[in-house]
């Protein structure tokens, strides 16, 4: 594992690199983060799907939003969807040169979901799969609650650039018939997502699976939802 | 490295074959203010939560700190640990964070001396546990940190009760009969093993030798009081009581804070946290030429610079600042 900074001087981005413990072969994988609070919470278990993927073959690349984790900024230094947006597309190339890949697959829980659909869109060449763990869903996204508001930890507590971003997001699968899509839940959550229906999307569901972006009792993180983190390496390794 | 106006931060890996990850944060110039570890909450990563261990890191190196920030063996992105037992790792691990800040950034700074561990939680307690065994530790800010229970918890815990029309409706309708065997039913909560976290807590006893241990060579410790300890804390006197031999008036500051929470969900408190910090930091002048020795056996460091007679005024309402 290779902790490190990239993008802009003066507006690095913290990044983890997992190289692959495979010299041919290879497949690359970005890892996209979810929102707020969840982002704190399913970090061990990003982590852990991180190592499974490096293990399986992948070389892996987590990274920090601007405003997020150890990048760069405060969340208010966020003013739009597109500085995340930036963020990711710079991540992407970044794994690319430390890879020696023209390609990779991004893997995005929750927002992060969100946001790898919109990255592929935006990058329809250099993305060839894309897995999305328990996608939001429209209403899941509100406005971050008030100062001193009882749910301000269980929000996402999104800046307002994003959320408007999202809302005017058109909220699906990317079409492309090349690209090979996973959409992956527990079974009682099963999103409905616009393009699920589409041949090249499979779909996974793992009943009562953790939700690891969710707090476990009071010890501050959700708990490894680890079935369902080894059928998604079975799916992306290469 | 990269760099912003005030600060330069970079990912380190340190300690046992460089398995330890952490974030060092140091300021721009010369540093002139004592190096500091933030010790995590938990089993959450080194960032803290809301991101409050970054906010404070990038704060202290702007004023002349160095910072790190790192995650415990197992936790983050560390890897796990390979001592005998889970203190052993620990102790291991903050003995490498701190070896780590005794050396230079680049060939600009001095060696350092000594170190302050800021805590979180049960980072809180990990900071107390450890300075006992390194002198090198000259201050411990302690957020939300374990206090024992004591007999004015429970004498203000009843009053409390006997005082809330809540308590007595309770009694008269039956509902807390009710509650009661709704609990005995539910098998009570789920109780994390007391190693569950990481945690090296003290006993009653063992926490006010240490106490005394850390105040009779000088250490300064702070203990900042969220509303999040209320339930098991509920007045800042109770720290005192908790230490009965081990309590320094001339070491030891409690904050009082219920205007914050546990998890520093607001900006303000995060400021507010960092500001408190920075004017009870006991140690100026950390530039190569000051007069630095160790604490000698009467506690008190010859060439040391005089602790701040006080702390700011608190502006914010519901704080208070408890200097017993």
């Amino acid at each position: 594992m290779i902790a490190l900074h990239f993008g802009h001087q003066k507006r690095p981005l913290l990044g983890i690199y997992h190289p692959s413990i495979r010299n041919t072969g290879r497949r690359a994988v970005l890892i996209m983060n979810p929102g707020g609070w969840e982002y704190l919470r399913a970090y061990r278990s990003l982590r852990y799907l991180a190592e499974r993927l490096q293990e399986a073959g992948c070389d892996v690349f987590r990274f920090d939003y601007r405003g997020t984790g150890d990048s760069w900024g405060n969340i208010s230094d966020v003013t739009s969807l597109d500085d995340w947006m930036d963020d990711s597309a710079l991540a992407v190339e970044e794994l690319c040169g430390l890879a020696s890949v023209n390609r990779v697959s991004l893997v995005g829980l929750r927002l992060g979901s969100i946001l790898a659909a919109e990255l592929a869109r935006r990058l329809p060449r250099q993305i060839d799969r894309l897995v999305l763990w328990e996608p939001l869903s429209p209403a899941e996204l509100r406005p971050p609650p008030r100062p001193g508001s009882p749910d301000q930890q269980a929000a996402l507590a999104l800046p307002d650039g994003v959320l408007e971003g999202l809302a005017a997001m058109r909220f699906g699968i990317p079409e492309d018939p090349r690209r090979r899509v996973l959409v992956a839940a527990s079974e009682a959550d099963a999103p409905s997502i616009e393009g699920t229906a589409s041949a090249s999307v499979s779909t996974i569901s793992i009943r009562d699976s953790p939700k690891c972006w969710i707090e476990e009792s009071d010890f501050g993180a959700g708990a490894v939802p680890v079935p369902m983190i080894a059928s998604i390496t079975r799916w992306v390794a290469p | 490295m990269t760099s912003s106006p005030q600060y330069r931060e970079r990912p380190i890996q340190f300690g046992r074959q460089g398995s330890l990850l952490g974030i060092r944060t140091d300021p721009l110039q010369i540093p002139t203010g004592v190096p500091i570890v933030i010790l995590g909450a938990g089993i959450l990563p080194r960032m803290g939560p809301s991101r409050v261990s970054v906010h404070l890191a990038r704060d202290l190196a702007a004023a002349g700190h160095p910072v790190l920030r790192f995650d415990i063996s197992g936790i983050g992105d560390s890897a796990p640990g390979g001592g005998a037992s889970l203190e052993s790792m620990v102790l291991e691990d903050i003995r490498a964070a701190v070896d780590h800040m005794m050396e230079p950034m680049d060939s600009r700074g001095p060696v350092g001396r000594e170190v302050v561990l800021v805590g979180y939680c049960s980072g809180a307690d990990n900071a107390f546990y450890y300075a006992v065994g390194d002198p090198r530790v000259s201050g411990i800010v302690m957020f939300d940190p374990t206090i024992h229970e004591t007999a004015g918890f429970r004498r203000r815990e009843l009053r409390r009760r006997l005082l809330s029309w809540e308590t007595w409706w309770n009694v008269v309708s039956g509902r807390s009969l009710l509650l009661r065997l709704r609990k005995i039913i539910a098998g009570g909560p789920v109780e994390p093993p007391p190693d569950y976290y990481g945690l090296l807590v003290s006993s009653a006893h063992d926490g006010d030798e240490r106490a005394l241990n850390l105040a009779g060579r000088g250490t300064h410790i702070m203990f900042v009081l969220s509303r999040g300890v209320h339930h098991y804390c509920n007045s800042p006197e109770q720290v005192r009581e908790s230490l009965p031999r081990g309590f320094s008036d001339d070491r030891f500051t409690v904050v009082w804070a219920p205007h914050v929470d546990h998890v520093f969900s607001e900006v303000a408190h995060q400021e507010w946290f960092a500001s408190t910090l920075k004017a009870w930091l006991p140690f100026d002048g950390f530039g190569a030429d000051a007069e630095r020795t160790r604490p000698g056996p009467d506690g008190e460091s010859a060439g040391r610079p005089p602790r701040p007679s006080s702390l700011p005024n608190d502006t914010t309402p519901g704080a208070s600042i408890f200097v017993p």
